[in-house]
C-alpha cells in the first residue's frame, strides 16, 4: 500500500512518500506481507522526480523507460512547452501499461475483474518543462493533468483518502489564498504522511522527501536527508502541542550577560 | 590550551542540560546560543551554522552528538513524534562540570542560564527568538516571527 504526495509550490515541487511495499496474493490482491522498502520517489537524471502507486512491475518499466529517455537527452528534461511534455510522457507511460492492459484483458475472461485492478495505477512526475517545475498525475490509462495554482496538491495510492482531506485542510490553514513556498510545502508533505501513517496501518515509515527546486535556468533535484527532517518533525509536533494547547504567546528573550561589578 | 575539536560544543550543550533529553532545536540552537553568545566558553573550532528553515543550522551537530552516543557519552533516544532526543551521560556530565570548575564563575553562570533558557521555551518561541536576535539567520525560514 502506497501514498506519494506532490504539492506544486511557488518555487518548485515538494514530494513525500511513504516506505513500506505490500505484497499481495495473485488475482485475489488479498495482502500477505509488508515490507519496508527504501524509496517509493526516484530521481531520475537532473530534473525529474518519478513516484507511482501500483503493481512493482509497471513501476519498474516506467522508470527504466523515463531513465532511457532523459539520458537520452543528456541527463536532462527538454520539454519547451506543457503539451509537448504531457503527449510525450503519456506515449512513453502507455507503451508500457498498453501492454498490460492488454494482458489483462485476456486474463480477465478467466479472474474477471481482479485481473484488471491488477494494472491500476498512479504515476506522479515532478519534471522541468520549459525551464520550470511542474507536477503532472498521471492515471492508469497513463493521461496526464498537470498540478495548478487552483489545485496545487496530488496524492496517489490507498493512502490518498486520508490525505486528500489533510491537505485540503493544511491548505486552507496556512495557504488559503496563495501557493506555498517549497519549505512549506515540505512540511505540508511530512504533516501529511505523519498523519496517514498514524491513521492507516497500511502506510508506514521511512518517509522520504524530494524536492524539484526551480532556479535561474532550470530546475535542481534534492532529496532531504534525516538530519534536514528533523526539525520539521518536531515544528508538526509543535504546530499538533498548539493546536491541543491553544497558546502561541511569545516567549522571553534570550538571556544577556550580567556586566561584572 | 590547545584547540578542541568542534564537538566541545555539542559536548557543553549536552552537559549543560544534567541529563535531560534535548530535542533537535534545542540542541541546535543551545550549540549556536553558547557559540556565539560564549564564544570563550571552550577553545575549539567553531560549527558553521547556515540560516535553514528555523534558524541557525548545521547537520554536523547531529554527526557529533550521535559519535559521542557511539562513544557513551551521550544518549540517543526517539520521541514518539518520529525525532530524536538527545541526552548526556553521567559521565559526560560530570567530566564538563570538572572543566567548568575552572573557567571564571559569571561565564559558566550564563551558560547555564542560557542552557536553561533554552530548554524553557516552546519550539516557536525558541525560533522566533533566534530571529528575533539574529534576524540574518530568518532568511530561509519556514515560520513567521512575531
Amino acid at each position: 500500500m502506497t501514498l506519494i504526495i506532490g504539492i506544486k509550490c511557488s518555487d518548485g515541487i515538494a514530494l513525500g512518500a511513504d516506505g513500506a511495499a505490500t505484497y499481495v496474493a495473485g488475482g485475489s490482491m488479498l495482502p500477505t506481507i509488508q515490507q519496508n522498502t527504501s524509496k517509493k520517489l526516484r530521481i531520475i537524471g537532473q530534473d525529474m522526480v518519478f513516484g507511482m502507486a501500483g503493481a512493482v512491475g509497471m513501476s519498474q518499466s516506467h522508470h527504466e523507460s523515463l531513465q532511457t529517455a532523459i539520458r537520452s537527452t543528456g541527463g536532462k528534461c527538454n520539454y519547451r512547452a506543457q503539451n509537448e511534455a504531457k503527449r510525450k510522457l503519456e506515449s512513453l507511460l502507455w507503451a508500457n501499461a498498453k501492454d498490460a492492459w492488454d494482458r489483462a484483458c485476456i486474463v480477465s475472461r478467466a479472474l474477471l475483474q481482479p485481473a484488471l485492478d491488477d494494472c491500476e495505477h498512479s504515476t506522479l512526475i515532478a519534471c522541468s518543462v520549459g525551464g520550470q517545475a511542474e507536477l503532472i498525475q498521471f492515471t492508469g490509462k497513463c493521461s496526464g493533468e498537470y498540478a495548478t495554482e487552483e489545485l496545487p496538491f496530488v496524492a496517489v495510492g490507498s493512502g490518498q483518502p486520508k490525505a486528500d482531506p489533510f491537505l485540503a485542510f493544511v491548505r486552507r490553514i496556512l495557504w488559503p489564498d496563495r501557493l506555498p513556498d517549497l519549505s512549506e510545502g515540505v512540511f505540508a508533505c511530512l504533516w501529511t504522511l505523519n498523519y496517514v501513517i498514524h491513521a492507516d496501518t497500511t502506510i508506514n515509515p521511512p518517509v522520504q522527501i524530494v524536492t524539484l527546486r526551480q532556479e535561474a535556468g532550470g530546475c535542481s533535484v534534492q532529496e532531504l536527508s534525516a538530519e534536514q527532517l528533523q526539525e520539521h518533525q518536531e515544528h508538526i509536533s509543535a504546530r499538533e502541542k498548539l493546536l491541543r494547547d491553544g497558546s502561541d504567546a511569545p516567549g522571553p528573550a534570550i538571556p544577556e550577560i550580567e556586566p561584572t561589578t | 590550551m590547545a584547540t578542541e575539536n568542534r564537538d566541545a560544543w555539542t559536548r557543553v550543550a549536552l552537559a549543560l542540560a544534567r541529563g535531560a533529553s534535548l530535542t533537535p532545536v534545542q540542541l541546535q540552537k543551545t550549540v549556536f546560543l553558547l557559540q556565539e553568545l560564549v564564544p570563550d566558553l571552550v577553545r575549539a573550532e567553531r560549527y558553521h551554522f547556515k540560516p535553514y528553515k528555523y534558524g541557525p543550522f548545521t547537520a554536523d551537530v547531529y554527526t557529533d552528538a550521535e559519535r559521542l552516543a557511539f562513544a557513551g557519552l551521550a544518549t540517543l533516544a526517539q520521541d514518539p513524534s518520529g525525532y530524536a532526543l538527545y541526552s548526556a551521560s553521567a559521565q559526560l556530565v560530570d567530566s564538563t562540570n570538572e572543566y567548568l570548575n575552572g573557567i571564571p564563575a559569571e561565564m559558566r553562570e550564563f551558560a547555564e542560564r542560557l542552557a536553561t533558557w533554552t530548554r524553557q521555551q516552546s519550539f516557536l518561541q525558541l525560533v522566533r527568538a533566534i530571529y528575533e536576535r539574529f534576524p540574518a539567520y530568518k532568511v530561509n525560514s519556514v515560520i513567521e516571527s512575531q
